[in-house]
Order: structure tokens, then C-alpha cells, then sequence
């Protein structure tokens, strides 16, 4: 008999059991993808970096011989080691640019030991002759496999290879965010490049990594030890121990999880809101039944047996939509961190947990309100008239609000306030939403605005590196020499190091020397806080913030020790300049001669065109340079730099967008469920309304106000509390990743995305009551 | 509209409801019936006889399936919604079994409500006619109270001022005391007789035998057809 009460009761409510389904099924879904992503794609991105073999230390020699690589490789502690040379040149681009080409020489690619690539696409082993590319490049150059190559040597020329396959590089960042093309070449091949096939770097994979400071030990014990030996390297540097974009996605992958997480327990939350909406229609039918003599239990089973099934299949969607959703954010997130996925598998203890989850939030949010009609009294079941009448807290709030002089508004502004739980639930979601929302995408815009501002700070538009330094007045004369160039200074650059150590003990010690000549027109960086180096002081610098966070004892006052090759020469801090993650140290032309000694000779061009073609003086000044033999290593116009800091800002941009899209689906949840839920509940309030005279549009009017006061409550909490976090995550990103002033930009994009979404709740309390004014007034009063 | 002319006009009307396994159910079968104004009827019938069916096309909550139907002088067959809403504000209150006051209203609101949907009574006067309204139904001290607060007699006694809100010269009541106790019924039908003996054609729905006898004519159903239709001398007899 309880069978066909069962099935009675699935016939009668099958709107609210399908949005129950609906709802759990999308909140499953949401918090499986997110969970299932976040395990596949923490486990992939360190066994893919793993798999590359990335080495811990790299000693850079003027050769490595066999005999020094096979003492590095007897050492205790050292797992394996490498020889290679990297060298900078430059490859045509799809577009006829020159792109900077990363050229690691080995003796064979197909036989690395550390930094190993494999083949995505062409024929393996790797020829003699032929280049392979790293295939994240694939897209930036004209050529396929087997299609030529057009490559400058060392010596200005171009040497056209044929690609001789695509490879896949998990240790480096994708080449369409770093503007950079990898490539790598045997050493007979290099020859042809025009370039030296012998090894100047020594590549050391510990056995053991510990942390930076213990890593660079080991590294300087290792050197001390060939130096002892007569044959010292220039220099140790510690390499990465993770994937570019680790640390980034582990956080915003928590982010996800998180809002997943509480995506569920809004849809259970709204699950068990609608049994209990449910149940409150079957009181008079539970009063009946228990005078039959039914027990709490008998009744509770009945209604489990309905939520138990719904509940399951929900699960079982839920858990595959969710499973399809992770595979696909993977996939994305795989070419985005430029890594391979292994394995697709979840673990199993992960996908019990999600079961648990899955079955269990939902079926105890809706077994409580079930509970709780079952074990009401007979008489108190019977007697129950119907329409419910607001709880404690809705009660005073009814008192208590008013709209003077109308009594229609003063309903929907208290029935917004009629049930106090569910209206700080639903403008808690749409809250969280608009929040996440709103900030996501002005945290966007802002970093948008920062490298618009940056790149304005930049008093230059084309900066040309040379392959070879060479005086600076004959590149100013180059340079000048070329039509529509405004202003040419030759500036200089060398790689020093501070004797101290960094007092983060993680950061490189290796940075930057930058100088302008004295006079520059072109230094045009923000001085932050004291001021400029003066052209005639011999000993003044300037530091970015980016140094300043490595180096925190990099004062303004304070004075640095300088290492350049064998020479010292102590600097003193005189002010601080931003440029966007840049750890630099700028000084005029006397400073710099005095801590390099390098004399006349400059390493780059810095250039002010007059026209706004800017990639046509560019080409034009490539061409005037190698003319004159002089062979530069890269032309970077303003726009590559823009076209670099965008695609870095894309990645954050593309896990915004889903963290936002997550902050959209608990919105969407509660929205959906809610506003239905809200209407189907009060269709005999609209049966009274109909009965006293008010037309079908008053009524929606009515609701629809109603809507609007949640959805602009909720808009206005969004703005506001969007402005404070978006400050608050602008300051992170100052303080730990870009080291500049970010400019604060309301999104008024993100705000019309909101607005949207407002609209489309009162497109769908529209459609709801649309359903509900169908019924015949007889229907809507007659409606339990 | 002279006196003789009946203020209720129903001619042949019939509804009928499609159920499930796709048979049609009849509940009212082309019935004819006047009702003059002032007059008190109750309306007698077991359960699924077609009463509150009548009472429902009276009213213009549901429409009829066939025949016309025509209300304080006006047709209710070609009504839109919008239309029939108004029309049924201004014309027609309604009691129902189960109070059906809005919640989170307080009761002289709830009859303000019904004053502001149809706005017959101006802004200014409609509280003082709300009060008036309660005083009459001995609920004056229960204004500013939500209907939650009060008892199941009081909150009828305010759905039935509410139903006045716009002074309608026809009340329709579906099983007013149905819900109530004896005591608190007989007050209720006090309460009728005195909007009888105020000019109001009172229709009522009801299995209160105690309800019916105070009502001036009698008609019963069964169904779906009118199988008695007494005055209340008649009935006595």
C-alpha cells in the first residue's frame, strides 16, 4: 500500500522532484569536477615536471669536458648529470618577425639525461640537420614538420633548417605566454646554426633536494671541490624545483575546490528547503495518516523511500557530468602549464569521499525536515491551516517593515523578509557570487591597467640586445641613422651579484646591472621613493621593488656589496623605481663603469620612434644593425612586451574565469531553485491576491518586486565587498608577484555580467509566476 | 438594475473537469438558477455534489464549460483576467473555509489590501474603514495584530471585514464554519445575518445545518444538479 503512496506522491510532486534532481545534480557535478581536477592536476603537474628530470643546479663553465662531467657525476648526493649549451638567437616568426629563439645544444636531443624533452609529433630519434621545437610553439611559427626554418647566426645570417619535429618540454612555461621559442639541436646541427656545439653548463640532479640554501651548498661544495681541482665554474645557479605556474594553480585550484564544496551544500541546503516546503503540503496528509494509526517512522520511510532514489541518481549524474567536467578543465589546464597528463585515473579514496558526499550532504539536508513533519501530532497536523505563517524572526521583521502609504509593497517587501533563513541563504550565494565575480574581473582589469601603465612608464619603444657588446657610439649612430627614430641611447647591462645572501634564502642571488647613459631622455621609470642617481656620482643605484622584496635590507640609505666577475665595488641605495617583476638594479653610465669596468662598450639600443608603425622601425633597425655586422640577439618593440605580460596575465585571467564561473554556479543554484520554489509555495497566496481583485500583472509586479529588493541587496553587499577584497588582492599581488602599484579598476564589465544574471532572475520569477497565473484562480486556492 | 432583476443570473450552466484516466467529471450539470438581491441562500450538498463549484463560476474564480453566467448585472463569460479581477474586487467578497488571510499582513492591512487593489475607497479613508470594519466584526483590538496571533473564529471575523473591504453587494462564503467551533460558528452566523439584514446577497456554502437554517432559501445539490430549492417558510414546514 505505501508503494502506491510513494509513487502517488512522485506523480504529484514531480516538478519539485525534478528540481531537486536538477539541483543536486549540478551541485555533484560542481564539487566532483572541481575535487577530481584539483587531485588529477596537483599529482600531473609534479610528476610531469618530474618525468622532465629538471635539473637542481646548473655550474656554468667556458667548457664542460667529459672527464669534469664524469667527477661531477662520482660525487656523493648527485643522482645525474648533463652537459648542454644554451645560447639566445632568433627565429622567424608565422607573422615575419624575428621571435627570440632559446637554443639548447646537446649531443643528441634523443638522449638526455636531465631537461628531457619527447617527441610529440615528427620522427625520432632526432636527426643531424634538423630542429626540433617545442611544441607550445608550433603555433607562433610558420613552419610543420619537415617545413623549413629560418634561423639567424651568430653572425647575422640566416640559416634556414627544417624543422625536424615537435617536442614536449614539461620544465618550461608554454612559449605563447613567454613570446619565446625553445628549441634544441644536436651539436652537429649547431654547427650549421653557426653556433659552438660545445658544452658550457654542467647540470646536477641531487639525489636528495632539499631547500634552496642546502641546494646552493651543495652546489658551491661541489664547485669548491673543482676548484681544488683547477677547474672552477664562473657560476652556480640553483634552478627551480617546481613548474613555472605551480604555485599559482595549487592556490587557485583551492579556490575551486572550496567554492565547489560550498556549491553542494547550497544545493542540499535548497534540497532539504524543498522537502520541507514539501512536507508543509503533506502535514494535513501525515495528521490523517497518523489518526489511521500510522507511526513517525512509517511516515518518514514513506517519504525517504521518494528522496532516497532521487537522491542516488542524482549522485550517480552528478558524479559522471562531474567526472566529464574535471576531464575537460584538465585538458585545458594541460596546454595552459604546458604538461602532460599521464594519468586520468582519480584515486580511489577521493572518489569514496565524493560518493559519501555526494549521497550523504543531500539525503541528511532532506531527511530533516521530513523528520521533523513526521513527528508532528495528529491534531496539530490536522488542524493545520495551510498557509504558513512566518516563523519568529519573519514575524517581528513583518511588524517592523513598511512601506507608508501602500499596503501591495509593504506585503512584498515583508514576504522578502517572510522566511529570515532562506533570504540570508540566498543573498549569502548570490552574495558570494557577485563577490567572486565582481572581483575576479576587476582584479583582471586592474592587472590590465597595471601593464598599460607600466609599459607607459617605459620612456622607450623598441629595445634591440645585442649579440656582442660594442661602443656606444656607434650603436647610437646606427640606430640614429634609421628613419623616424627620435631618440637612441646605448645602455648597459651585466650580470652581478650581491655578496650577501637574500634574506628570503629562496631567491636568486644572480640580478641585473642596468644603466642608462648619463643625460637619458628614456629612463623615465616612476622614482617611488628617494630619488635618482646623480650623473656625476660614481656610487649611486637605484633598485626595483621586485630586488627590494629579495633583498629587504636594499634600503634607500643603505649601501650593497657588488660582485662583477672577480671585481667588488660597494654601491649605495639612493631611491627605489617599480617596474612589473623585475629584479633589477638601474645606475647612470659613471656607476656602472665603476662596478663592471667594462668600459665604452653597451649590450642594448634603447629607442623613441616618431612613428606610430612601431614594428617597421624595428624591422628597420634589425636590418641597419646586421648591415653593419653588428648582429642583434633581440628587437623587442613595445608590443611583444605587451603580448608577453598579457599571456602571463591570461593564465590568472583563465582560472578568474573559473573561479568566477564556480561563484556563478552556486549563484545559479540558489537562483533557480529559490525563485521557482518561492513561487510554487505561494500559489494560494496568489489564488487570495486574485480573489480580492488584483490582476495577474499587479501580482507579478508584486513578486517581481520582491526579486528585485534580494537580487539589488545582493548586488550592492557584491559591489561593496568586491571593492575591499579586489584592494585586498591587488595589495597581494603588489607585495608578492608584481611588485608595482596596481592600479584599482572597477569592472564594469564583471558589473554588467551581474546584471545580467539579475536580470535573468526576474526572467525566471517571471516564467515561474507566468506558470503559476496559467491556473484558474480555483486552481491556484485549491493548490496544496 | 431594477429590484426585481436577480442579482445572480446562472442559465444552463455546466462545468466540467477532465480527471485522469480520461473520463470527464460532470459537477455541474446546466443549472439554472436566480438569485434576487438581499437575499440569504445556503447552498446544501454532500461532498462532491457541485457546491463549491457554484460557488467558484459565482465568484469568476473558475469558468464556466458551458451556459452564462450573469453577476451584479454583469456577464462574466468574455472577461479577460484583468478584467474579471477588478470586476470581482469591486463586486463580490469572498469567505473562505480556511481564512486565507495573508500572513505576514496584519489583519486591518489585510483589508486595506483588498481596499488598494481595487481602489474603490480613497487613500486617506481606508484605514478609518478598516477600523470601522473590525469594530463591526467586534475586532477592534486585534488591528495591529498578524493573523498568526490570532484565534481560528477571529481570524474568520477578519476575512469576513475584509470581504466588506469594498462594501460588494454579494458575499460568497465557502464553508465558514467549517473550521470553527459551535460557539464561535454561531457568532459567525450572527455576523452573516446582520450583513443579510444590511442589504448584502449573501451566498453561503455549507454543511452547518444551524447556517442553513437562519438562511432565507435553501438550495441543494446533488450531482451536480439542483434537486431542492426551498425558502426557508418551506423549509420550516
Amino acid at each position: 500500500m505505501w508503494w502506491r503512496k510513494v509513487k502517488g506522491d512522485a506523480r504529484q510532486h514531480w516538478l519539485q522532484i525534478s528540481l531537486i534532481t536538477l539541483v543536486l545534480i549540478t551541485g555533484t557535478a560542481g564539487v566532483v569536477a572541481a575535487l577530481n581536477a584539483q587531485a588529477i592536476l596537483k599529482r600531473e603537474i609534479a610528476s610531469s615536471f618530474a618525468a622532465a628530470q629538471s635539473p637542481d643546479i646548473a655550474l656554468l663553465f667556458d667548457q664542460v669536458t667529459p672527464q669534469l662531467l664524469a667527477y661531477a657525476a662520482a660525487q656523493p648526493g648527485v643522482k645525474a648529470v648533463d652537459a648542454r649549451r644554451m645560447v639566445t638567437t632568433r627565429v622567424e616568426a608565422k607573422d615575419g618577425t624575428w621571435l627570440p629563439m632559446r637554443l639548447t645544444i646537446v649531443p643528441d636531443v634523443s638522449e638526455l639525461q636531465l631537461g628531457v624533452i619527447h617527441v610529440h609529433d615528427g620522427a625520432w630519434p632526432a636527426q643531424d640537420g634538423a630542429v626540433w621545437i617545442e611544441q607550445s610553439g608550433e603555433t607562433l611559427l610558420s613552419a610543420g614538420v619537415g617545413g623549413s626554418l629560418k634561423v639567424r647566426t651568430p653572425n647575422g645570417d640566416i640559416a634556414t633548417l627544417p624543422v625536424g619535429g615537435f617536442a614536449h618540454d614539461t620544465g618550461v612555461a608554454p612559449s605563447f605566454q613567454e613570446r619565446t621559442i625553445y628549441a634544441y639541436v644536436n651539436s652537429k646541427t649547431a654547427a650549421l646554426l653557426g653556433q659552438s656545439p660545445v658544452p658550457d653548463q654542467l647540470l646536477v640532479k641531487l639525489e636528495q633536494r632539499g631547500s634552496y640554501p642546502e641546494t646552493l651548498a651543495f652546489g658551491n661544495a661541489l664547485n669548491a671541490s673543482l676548484k681544488d681541482k683547477g677547474q672552477a665554474a664562473q657560476r652556480v645557479e640553483v634552478l627551480p624545483a617546481t613548474h613555472p605556474h605551480d604555485m599559482l594553480m595549487n592556490a587557485m585550484l583551492r579556490v575551486l575546490g572550496v567554492l565547489s564544496v560550498l556549491a553542494l551544500l547550497c544545493s542540499a541546503a535548497l534540497a532539504g528547503y524543498m522537502v520541507a516546503a514539501w512536507m508543509r503540503r503533506e502535514i494535513r496528509q501525515v495528521g490523517i495518516m497518523k489518526t489511521l494509526g500510522a507511526q513517525s517512522m512509517q511516515i518518514a520511510r514513506q517519504s525517504l523511500w521518494l528522496v532516497t532514489p532521487v537522491t542516488l541518481l542524482s549522485a550517480g549524474v552528478g558524479l559522471m557530468v562531474g567526472a566529464a567536467l574535471a576531464r575537460a578543465m584538465v585538458r585545458q589546464y594541460s596546454v595552459t602549464l604546458n604538461i602532460d597528463i599521464a594519468l586520468w585515473a582519480v584515486p580511489h579514496d577521493l572518489l569514496w569521499k565524493e560518493l559519501v558526499l555526494a549521497i550523504g550532504v543531500p539525503l541528511l539536508a532532506m531527511a530533516l525536515p521530513i523528520a521533523r513533519a513526521a513527528r508532528m501530532t495528529a491534531l496539530s497536523a490536522i488542524q493545520d491551516a495551510g498557509i504558513t505563517p512566518p516563523p519568529s524572526v519573519g514575524r517581528w521583521a513583518s511588524l517592523l517593515l513598511k512601506v507608508p502609504g501602500n499596503v501591495a509593497w509593504t506585503l512584498a517587501l515583508r514576504n522578502t523578509w517572510r522566511r529570515p533563513w532562506r533570504l540570508a541563504l540566498i543573498v549569502l550565494a548570490l552574495t558570494c557570487g557577485g563577490t567572486l565575480l565582481l572581483t575576479t574581473h576587476s582584479n583582471y582589469e586592474s592587472l590590465i591597467a597595471m601593464i598599460d601603465t607600466s609599459l607607459a612608464q617605459q620612456g622607450h619603444d623598441i629595445e634591440v640586445l645585442m649579440q656582442r657588446p660594442a661602443p656606444a657610439a656607434q650603436l647610437e649612430a646606427i640606430a640614429r641613422s634609421v628613419p623616424e627614430v627620435d631618440i637612441a641611447e646605448a645602455w648597459r647591462r651585466a650580470g652581478v651579484s650581491l655578496t650577501q645572501t637574500g634574506a628570503s634564502g629562496t631567491e636568486p642571488t644572480r640580478f641585473a646591472l642596468t644603466a642608462y647613459p648619463n643625460g637619458s631622455q628614456l629612463f623615465k621609470l616612476p622614482i617611488v621613493q628617494g630619488r635618482a642617481p646623480q650623473d656625476a656620482a660614481s656610487d649611486e643605484v637605484l633598485v626595483t621593488r621586485k630586488l627590494q622584496s629579495s633583498y629587504p635590507a636594499l634600503q634607500v640609505g643603505s649601501s650593497a656589496s657588488l660582485q662583477f666577475r672577480d671585481r667588488k665595488a660597494t654601491v649605495k641605495v639612493v631611491g627605489v623605481v617599480e617596474e612589473i617583476a623585475m629584479p633589477l638594479m638601474y645606475t647612470n653610465a659613471t656607476t656602472f663603469e665603476a662596478v663592471t669596468a667594462l668600459g665604452d662598450s653597451a649590450s642594448a639600443v634603447r629607442i623613441k620612434t616618431r612613428s606610430p608603425q612601431i614594428e617597421l622601425v624595428a624591422g628597420a633597425l634589425d636590418q641597419a644593425f646586421l648591415k653593419a655586422l653588428l648582429v642583434p640577439s633581440q628587437v623587442i618593440p613595445r608590443s611583444m612586451v605587451r603580448e608577453a605580460l598579457d599571456e602571463h596575465v591570461k593564465v590568472v585571467g583563465d582560472v578568474i574565469r573559473m573561479v568566477a564561473l564556480a561563484a556563478a554556479l552556486v549563484g545559479a543554484i540558489v537562483l533557480a531553485a529559490t525563485t521557482v520554489l518561492n513561487v510554487i509555495e505561494r500559489t494560494r497566496e496568489v489564488g487570495i491576491l486574485r480573489t480580492l481583485g488584483a490582476p495577474p500583472a499587479r501580482i507579478a509586479a508584486l513578486f517581481l518586486a520582491e526579486g528585485g529588493t534580494i537580487t539589488l541587496l545582493s548586488a550592492a553587499l557584491s559591489i561593496a565587498l568586491s571593492l575591499g577584497l579586489t584592494r585586498l588582492l591587488l595589495n597581494a599581488a603588489e607585495r608578492g608577484l608584481v611588485n608595482v602599484t596596481v592600479p584599482m579598476q572597477f569592472s564594469w564589465t564583471g558589473l554588467g555580467i551581474l546584471g545580467s544574471g539579475a536580470l535573468v532572475v526576474l526572467l525566471m520569477v517571471a516564467l515561474s509566476l507566468a506558470f503559476a497565473l496559467r491556473k484558474s484562480v480555483r486552481e491556484t486556492l485549491a493548490y496544496e | 438594475m431594477n429590484s426585481t432583476t436577480p442579482v445572480i443570473a446562472l442559465t444552463a450552466a455546466t462545468k466540467v473537469f477532465a480527471v485522469r484516466n480520461g473520463q470527464p467529471c460532470h459537477a455541474l450539470r446546466g443549472i439554472s438558477l436566480n438569485i434576487a438581491r438581499g437575499e440569504y441562500v445556503a447552498v446544501l450538498g454532500k461532498s462532491g455534489s457541485g457546491k463549491s463549484t457554484l460557488l467558484n463560476l459565482i465568484a469568476g474564480l473558475d469558468r464556466p464549460s458551458a451556459g452564462t453566467i450573469q453577476v451584479a448585472g454583469t456577464a462574466l463569460a468574455g472577461m479577460n483576467e484583468n478584467a474579471l479581477a477588478r470586476w470581482r474586487g469591486a463586486n463580490v467578497g469572498v469567505v473562505f473555509q480556511f481564512f486565507q488571510l495573508l500572513p505576514t499582513l496584519t489583519v486591518a492591512e489585510n483589508i486595506m489590501l483588498a481596499m488598494e487593489l481595487v481602489g474603490t475607497v480613497e487613500p486617506a479613508s481606508r484605514r478609518t474603514r478598516a477600523l470601522e470594519l473590525l469594530a463591526r466584526v467586534g475586532l477592534s483590538d486585534q488591528a495591529h495584530k498578524l493573523p498568526s496571533m490570532l484565534s481560528g473564529g477571529q481570524q474568520q471575523r477578519a476575512a469576513i471585514a475584509r470581504a466588506l473591504a469594498n462594501d460588494p453587494p454579494i458575499v460568497l462564503a465557502d464553508e465558514p464554519t467549517g473550521n470553527l467551533d459551535s460557539e464561535t460558528a454561531a457568532d459567525i452566523n450572527a455576523l452573516f445575518t446582520q450583513l443579510v439584514e444590511q442589504g448584502k446577497t449573501l451566498l453561503i456554502v455549507t454543511h452547518d445545518a444551524n447556517l442553513a437554517q437562519v438562511a432565507a432559501r435553501v438550495i441543494e445539490l446533488k450531482d451536480g444538479a439542483v434537486i431542492a430549492d426551498r425558502t426557508h417558510m418551506q423549509v420550516v414546514a
